[in-house]
């Protein structure tokens, strides 16, 4: 695991290098420029504009010229938002975005793990099947359907939550339980599944004669090996974090990263899109990175390896 | 086979409801009172539920009852089709990947690694706004991106099956690589595979209604269960049979797709146990 | 005074019976060696009398540990006694050992739920009971995991473990089976030396009459869920009473005599534990069946010599399947 956590660390680098290249040319390749929307703008303006920004230059040289900025940590200015650079718009939406994804990262570990568990330690029980159900019913829940019914109910019904914006810690909570509800029941089923599996090994059966009690066989005996396929899912529910917070950041109408790149990507901002891809690449590759190393500390034998 | 399957309830209930959504999705239109893109003059906009409009009007008078069935079209349309799409993928690089083994199968395998780590769903989101919202972007690009799951369990079964004395015995008789994928390995996969795909199409769903819900995805006057839970939201204090009617067609869908899947793994399942 | 013992125990699994009225008794500092094929029901034996059989299962007869009833005891009353005063070793060392643990917490938790000791104090005797399993370097295995040490290795934690809280009865089930011989031979030796020193009771299950013969002082030999012949083990081995036994022995290689040119085997297959016959199990296979034998189950009757048969053969005439009197002969010690 530690070869893994190492090859991650050694494939970043080409990874978001294929990344930033993709996206870059995948723009540029695209009809439509960062200055079609405003209407009037005279041909001599947009020239200078298209000067100022290098927009003239063949698609490669921009490349070069930006990865050339990249190198030395400069994303570049963006071209939507005037005198602004890439680097402090991310850094003003970055820990909003961050304070609603880590709530909700938390709270779908927390409580996808605490039914999982829950459901299989009452295996086929009522509470088990209730339970599974129930998870099955938060996958096919969209946090675009759960959103605007959270408002409906917790912001305008019963007028206890804020409906959107940012403003104060209350204002995190609607939006994180959106986005935390279907990785909360992704987490629930895989930790229900690998739970069950874990306590019908030989060794649990060791931990029953030795006369130990339930709750030091699931805890100290059960959990940690259970645990291992949640961990590798942290990956993937990063991304998906990242991914729900776009509609998320929008529908709430949070100040976030989300909203930079839809808007961004709308108005052919180069600059932005390309930062904030870099950015939620760069941010997903060192998540998995921190998952490889959890696993190896969970697991002695992939420890080894 | 099949008809065994179809007498279990887990199977049977949510095969029924899918089957109840395909058909309104389809006939649905013609029992409309309207065009689902006409509007009404005669009712209110935004009225509610009547029996003229037996899921009321959106905020142009326009049947909320015939858009959500032309939506289910077009959101069903793009759950099967993209997800033929990422079988095709899927299938060809995880035989390929299993098929091969050693150095090809560690590399490739290594891409799917790397690819999963990534937020893909902002590529999909770069694709759809710059190259325009045409429908067959839509298929191929939400295809394009769930192709990996498949992938990864067609290698596993691949390696599996290599290792079978029938496959040997393919190989013995002087079978080419291809002929044998085709017409050994690939027959033996079909239960991961219709498993796996059951449960690909909800998410493709998913992924088409997340960019519609961004506007991003099906332009007016096409609909799909996306763009009309969007429209609904925008309007759910004074017409929350906007919001409520397409989203519990969509939800309702998914989580059918959802327990179907789960059923079928469960059967698949069994015989091994 | 017997530690243990077992009277009439039945075990049904939905329509399946697995265990049909099994008795013996164990006393103090003896061993019992238990043998029979697989599936003759030895390993549900052993899971009954720890309280470790699915909650499914439904469960009859009685088990007293030093006249403590376990059938019906509560999960708390289990716990008390299990690896406490009745300890037990799995058969598959690979995969009896918490792969995520290292063996000092698993080795170390025994002693801290029976006796409150810390885990310093834990270790230390864990320490010690690894060096009487004749494990090198003890502290420093201490600290390792189950994939660092051998199979014949993991048995040895394993009995340690099963040791360690000095419990008044053990069971061990088919300890040596998945060892190399001369693994065996090392980690049984271990277990008799260790058996001596503490005075332990011990349940052997094996399939192995060789195993028996040098490690137990008595033997129970099971058929089909049920007890066909008991006694000292070298009566019993000198001198088989029920057909099955007989045929049993018949099948190993004798090395000191003739060789015969094949190996004589038992024809037939033990019965469908769900279709059993009615009476003696063994009769579709026995040589010298009765007619009786095909109607009536014999029970298990002991003699003055403390052996145990069930059969028909020679017997006088049987007028029930099971008694329950209180003069049973299930009742007395083997």
């Amino acid at each position: 695991m530690l070869n893994r956590a190492a090859m991650r660390l050694l494939t970043a680098v080409p990874t978001l290098f294929v990344l930033v290249g993709l996206s870059f040319f995948l723009m540029h390749a695209a009809p439509g420029g960062p200055f079609d929307s405003e209407r009037s703008l005279a041909p001599e303006i947009e020239a200078r504009l298209a000067a100022q920004f290098h927009l003239d230059e063949p698609a490669w040289m921009q490349f070069g010229r930006y990865l050339g900025g990249l190198v030395q940590g400069d994303l570049g200015p963006s071209l939507q938002y005037e005198s602004r650079s890439v680097a402090s718009l991310i850094a003003d939406g970055a820990p909003v975005s961050a304070a609603v994804g880590a709530a909700a990262l938390l709270l779908a570990l927390i409580g996808g793990v605490a039914l999982g568990a829950l459901a299989a330690m009452r295996r086929d029980g009522w509470l088990d099947r209730s339970v599974m159900v129930l998870a099955l019913v938060g996958l096919s829940l969209p946090s675009y359907v759960v959103a605007p019914v959270l408002i409906l109910v917790f912001a305008l019904q019963l007028p206890w939550l804020p409906a959107g914006g940012w403003d104060g810690p209350a204002s995190v909570l609607l939006p994180a339980v959106a986005l935390a509800l279907p990785q909360l029941a992704a987490i629930a089923r895989l930790t229900r599944g690998a739970l069950g599996e874990v306590l019908a090994a030989p060794w649990i059966r060791t931990a029953r004669a030795k006369g130990l009690p339930e709750r030091l066989i699931v805890f100290r005996h059960a959990l940690k090996p259970a645990l291992l396929p949640v961990v590798s899912w942290l990956g993937p529910a990063a991304a998906g974090l990242m991914t729900g917070s776009v509609v998320v950041e929008q529908v709430f109408g949070i100040p976030g990263i989300g909203r930079y790149f839809v808007q961004g990507a709308l108005n052919r901002d180069y600059t932005l899109v390309l930062g904030v891809v870099l950015f939620y690449g760069a941010l997903v590759i060192a998540f998995n990175f921190l998952v490889d190393l959890a696993y190896g500390a969970l697991d002695p034998q992939a420890r080894l390896e | 086979m099949s008809g065994a399957l179809l007498k279990r309830p887990a199977i049977a209930v949510p095969a029924a409801i899918l089957l109840l959504i395909v058909l309104l999705a389809v006939v649905g239109p013609w029992l409309a009172p309207q065009p689902f893109d006409a509007i009404d003059f005669d009712a209110d906009w935004g009225a509610a539920p009547s029996a003229a409009h037996i899921f009321g009007t959106d905020d142009l008078g326009r049947d909320l009852f015939a858009r959500v069935c032309v939506g289910g079209r077009l959101s069903l349309a793009v759950g099967f089709v993209s997800t033929l799409v990422s079988l095709a993928i899927g299938i060809v690089w995880g035989a390929t990947a299993g098929w091969f083994g050693g150095r090809i199968d560690a590399v490739m395998m290594r891409i799917v690694d790397i690819l999963y780590a990534l937020p893909f769903m902002f590529f999909v989101i770069l694709l759809m706004v710059l190259f325009g919202r045409h429908w067959l972007l839509i298929f191929v690009a939400i295809g394009a991106v769930s192709w990996l799951d498949m992938a990864r369990i067609v290698r596993g079964q691949t390696l599996a099956l290599r290792r079978q004395p029938f496959v040997d015995a393919a190989v013995v008789s002087g079978l080419g690589n291809a002929a044998i994928l085709v017409r050994h390995v690939l027959p033996n996969l079909l239960g991961v595979v219709i498993v796996c795909a059951t449960l690909t199409i909800p998410q493709a769903i998913l992924v088409e209604s997340f960019l519609s819900f961004l506007g991003l995805g099906i332009q007016e006057p096409a609909t799909s269960w996306g763009a009309l839970v969007n429209d609904g939201a925008r309007a759910m204090e004074a017409t929350p049979w906007g919001l409520i009617f397409p989203a519990v067609f969509l939800v309702l869908t998914l989580l059918a797709f959802n327990l179907l899947g789960d059923a079928l793994r469960a059967a698949l399942d069994e015989p091994r146990r | 005074m017997s530690v243990l013992s077992v009277e009439n125990l039945r075990v049904r699994h939905r329509a399946v019976t697995v265990l049909d009225g099994v008795s013996f008794a164990i006393a103090k500092g003896e061993s019992l060696g238990l043998v029979g094929e697989s599936g003759s029901g030895k390993s549900q034996t052993a899971l009954a009398v720890l309280g470790l059989l699915p909650a499914t299962a439904h469960i009859e007869g009685s088990i007293r540990f030093e006249q403590q009833e376990l059938i019906g005891a509560g999960r708390a009353a289990l716990d008390q006694l299990r690896g406490s005063r009745i300890s037990m070793v799995f058969q598959d060392p690979m995969s009896s050992l918490n792969p995520y643990l290292s063996i000092g917490v698993q080795m170390a938790e025994v002693l801290e739920q029976h006796r409150g000791a810390s885990r310093a104090d834990a270790l230390r005797e864990a320490a010690m009971m690894l060096d009487a399993v004749r494990i090198a370097d003890p502290r420093r295995r201490l600290a390792q995991f189950p994939h660092e040490f051998s199979g014949g290795m993991r048995q040895r934690v394993l009995i340690a473990m099963a040791l360690l809280a000095k419990p008044e009865l053990l069971i061990a089930d088919e300890p040596t089976t998945a060892l190399d011989v001369t693994v065996q031979a090392e980690v049984l030796a271990v277990l008799d030396e260790l058996r001596r020193e503490l005075g332990l009771a011990l349940l052997l299950i094996t399939h192995d009459l060789g195993v028996v013969s040098g490690h137990c002082e008595r033997m129970a030999v099971m058929y089909a869920g049920r007890i066909v012949e008991s006694g000292p083990t070298a009566a019993v081995l000198a001198n088989p009473r029920h057909p099955y036994t007989a045929a049993l022995l018949a099948t190993r290689p004798n090395l000191s005599g003739p060789r015969p040119a094949r190996l004589p085997t038992i024809a037939g297959q033990p019965p469908d534990p769900a279709r059993r016959p009615p009476g003696c199990a063994f009769a579709p296979r026995c040589e010298q069946v009765l007619p009786q034998c095909r109607e009536l189950a014999p029970i298990l009757r002991i003699d003055e010599a403390r052996r145990g048969r069930a059969c028909h053969l020679d017997a006088g005439p049987q007028t029930d399947a099971i008694t329950t009197s209180d003069d049973d002969p299930f009742k007395r010690p083997l």
